[in-house]
């Protein structure tokens, strides 16, 4: 790449370059084809080779010298260890005999442990594989090319016309399931309740009081944020308002999940929470909308996604296996272990992969990190930390869930039903004295009050097209939005999807300004928007009455500077720039 | 060292094995070797050194092969094993997932041919992007201006230009993917 176009893609490469293209359409356009190399392999080789052989012939005459000095000193060795093994044979002998009067015997748990599946790493047969034999040319030993057992492509053939191969036994570094011992399911009210005994009992171990529960229709908007992804609409509210029914929180929570009419909406829902959310760059959306529509088996959809996504080991650990292996690639650090990265890695080849979705899907790492995976969409924040050993305080919790979530055939609308229902999840946002120290950064959260949380930026479209009554487009200008924005951003990104649920300013109005979301525009704001518009109040006084409008508080500094920036740059329609003000602090609001 | 191809026979259903002398050997891969190593982030210069490595690595004894496509995934299994263990030597940064996806991406597009089909995919897409994305890719990367000088040609800000040309290889990208799928 030439100078300056490293210094252009320099900025952000991993973001900013994709070196794929790069590379070819600088053959494309700048004409770096692929140059001759021939003649210098040619001489290199020679010159290696001639390298090794006079390393051969020193290496003869050193081992000549040293046979000869040896030969003196053979003849008193040999005597010494005679002598040497003659006294070892007498103590091993000395030793059985002593240890045979005393009863010499396994006991019974010895011979438990000799006989159960030990967890070893083994690794496979003796015969070096491509990767191994690779690794060793490029330390500079020589090796014998791969034969035709361990090419990759036949390899691969191979397991591809060979389905359901049983596991080898080298595939025993997840360790042995706790969860293998099948339980009948509980009922939903108890596994709620013991979920809610553990918070209670750790929240008054540790003199905390939790926050207050939500009123009602607060409740109720969270769970439908949390399980279809949009606020409920008049009819819903009033509807639930109305019933005096003392279950209609849990029939309600049963009703969004399993109920035919709103099925469509909980499929797209969780189909872009697996996508954007849950699995990261691991996720296929073919696979994951399947999934969801067709309640394809848990270990089924973890084996697809293992199986056929492009992504390297770190995303499967961490999203899959909610391990985080990062610095592991490298070197042992705060419990990312680099063997274990190591051993992982050599399994996820083309010719094993198979093999080894079919383990990660059997895991107990996997089932549970599903479970902190779902928890973290409704709460913010995982239940127990990113460790393959969690001594946390709520493991129990995680460990309830996880079983009951296997006994229950793996059924991840009953695993949402359970946690929507918890009074964990009815706690509001309040801070006091009493709960203050509960925090997430404190790196054990005990959700004794709602952490922050934004919404998904589709989320709150969803719920603005929900509740409009009409639509109409305010855009009266020709200027593209995105450039418009970078204009006056300098650190905005365009086309980046936040990559979690706390988008920045820009990135919101960016995203709401996409074509769709255009047309969507709140009518019952309009008149609101229109009369700010249209008064005398300078841009900073318009902003600050948005803002104070659409989240009763008046903006931070930040908040206000951005805002009079976007109305700066909408000067020509300033009705425009109040409706992406509306929208930006919407989205921020809960 | 040079010798005529033989074949070897070996047992039933077994692939043949095909002794290849190097010239022959480096004939065939060199160019798909170098534009692997080119796509992992190797400057040209580094590359022609890589891939000189690679070729002597494996040329110590006499190479047979059983596959061309095996014999691809080899050299590009060790090339890709010498540029990290150089990239670590040099002290620099490897961010080994970004890596594995480009060496995933690489045997999924362009293992079968030495990238000679993403290559001429590539020029289609081109001529497929709109006028200004493509103004852009040819400024930066047929008469390597600056971003800058970009942005100037087309009378848009250096982060609008930044954002073009981002987006055109992102459509050149997925434009390359569909193709070839």
């Amino acid at each position: 790449m030439s100078q300056k176009g490293e210094d252009i893609d320099n900025e952000n490469p991993k973001v900013d370059s994709d070196p794929l293209i790069d590379s070819l359409l600088e053959e494309c356009l700048g004409g770096l084809t692929p140059p001759d190399l021939s003649s210098q392999i040619i001489a290199r080789l020679r010159k290696a080779e001639k390298a090794n052989e006079q390393t051969l012939v020193s290496t003869r005459r050193t081992t000549h010298a040293r046979q000869y000095k040896s030969t003196r000193t053979n003849r008193f060795l040999t005597i010494s260890v005679i002598v040497a093994t003659l006294a070892v044979v007498t103590s091993v002998v000395g030793f059985v005999a002593w240890k045979h009067g005393n009863g010499f015997a396994l006991t019974q748990n010895e011979t438990a442990q000799v006989d159960d599946v030990s967890v070893v790493d083994e690794k496979p047969a003796d015969t070096p594989t491509a990767d191994e034999m690779a690794a060793e040319v490029a330390d500079g030993a020589a090796v014998d090319p791969p034969d035709e057992t361990v090419s990759s492509e036949s390899i691969a053939s191979q397991s591809a016309s060979e389905p359901g191969t049983s596991e080898p036994e080298s595939f025993v570094f997840f360790g042995e399931s706790q969860y293998a011992k099948s339980i009948e399911p509980s009922s939903a009210e108890a596994i709620v309740n013991f979920v809610d005994d553990v918070f209670q009992k750790q929240w008054s171990t540790r003199q905390i009081e939790p926050a207050s529960a939500w009123p009602e229709n607060e409740w109720l908007e969270r769970v439908y944020v949390r399980v279809l992804g949009r606020s409920p609409d008049p009819s819903e509210l009033a509807s639930f308002a109305k019933s005096k029914d003392p279950n209609k929180r849990p029939d309600l929570i049963r009703t969004l999940v399993e109920s035919p009419e709103y099925s469509a909406e909980f499929v797209a829902h969780w189909t872009n929470v697996f996508q954007t959310r849950l699995l990261g760059d691991v996720a296929s959306k073919p696979i994951i909308a399947s999934a969801v529509e067709q309640d394809v088996p848990f270990p089924r959809l973890v084996q697809s996604l293992v199986k056929e996504s492009q992504s390297g080991l770190v995303s499967i650990c961490r999203n899959i296996l909610g391990e985080r292996l990062e610095c592991a690639q490298c070197h042992d650090n705060q419990g990312q272990s680099a063997e274990r990265y190591a051993q992982l890695a050599t399994w996820l080849r083309p010719e094993t992969r198979s093999q080894f979705s079919e383990a990660v899907a059997r895991s107990d790492e996997a089932h549970q990190a599903f479970v902190n995976n779902i928890w973290q969409h409704f709460f913010g924040h995982r239940l127990t930390p990113w460790s393959r050993q969690s001594d946390s305080a709520l493991q129990p919790v995680l460990d309830r869930l996880t079983q009951e979530f296997i006994a229950a055939d793996h059924d991840p609308k009953k695993l949402i039903q359970w946690i929507a229902m918890t009074e964990v999840f009815s706690l509001s946002a309040e801070v006091t004295r009493s709960n203050e120290t509960d925090s997430v950064v404190s790196g054990e959260p005990l959700f004794s009050r709602q952490y922050t949380q934004s919404w998904f930026a589709t989320s709150v479209e969803e719920s603005l097209a929900k509740v409009a009554t009409s639509s109409f487009d305010l855009m009266g200008v020709d200027a593209d939005p995105i450039e418009t924005i970078a204009s006056v951003a300098p650190d905005f990104k365009a086309d980046v999807v936040p990559e979690n649920d706390q988008p920045d300013f820009w990135s919101t109005i960016a995203l709401m300004n996409r074509d769709a979301g255009r047309s969507r525009i709140l009518v019952d704001h309009r008149d609101m928007l229109e009369h700010i518009a249209l008064s005398k109040l300078s841009r900073r006084e318009k902003a600050e009455h948005v803002i104070l409008a659409v989240t009763g508080r008046r903006p931070t500094p930040k908040e206000l500077s951005s805002a009079v920036e976007i109305l700066r740059s909408q000067a020509s329609n300033e009705l425009l720039g109040l409706r992406d003000i509306w929208w930006a602090a919407a989205m921020g609001h809960h | 060292m040079s010798s005529s191809a033989s074949k070897t026979t070996s047992g039933q259903g077994k692939p043949q094995a095909e002794t290849l002398t190097p010239e022959e050997l480096i004939e065939t891969y060199q160019a798909g070797v170098w534009r692997y190593l080119r796509s992992l982030g190797c400057s040209p210069a580094e590359a022609d050194d890589l891939t000189q490595d690679t070729f002597v690595s494996i040329l110590m004894k006499p190479f047979e092969q059983y596959s061309s496509a095996a014999t691809a995934g080899y050299l590009r299994r060790v090339a890709f094993n010498r540029f990290i263990s150089v990239r670590r030597r040099e002290g620099r940064v490897v961010l080994m997932e970004q890596i594995q996806e480009i060496d995933q991406s690489w045997t999924k597009l362009a293992s079968d041919d030495h990238g000679e089909r993403i290559l001429d995919t590539l020029k289609t897409c081109l001529e497929l992007l709109t006028e200004r994305s493509r103004w852009a890719i040819e400024m930066r990367f047929r008469d390597q201006l600056s971003r800058a000088e970009i942005a100037a040609a087309l009378e848009i800000t250096e982060n609008g230009a930044k954002n073009l040309m981002q987006r055109a290889k992102k459509q050149l990208r997925d434009c390359v993917e569909g193709k070839i799928k």
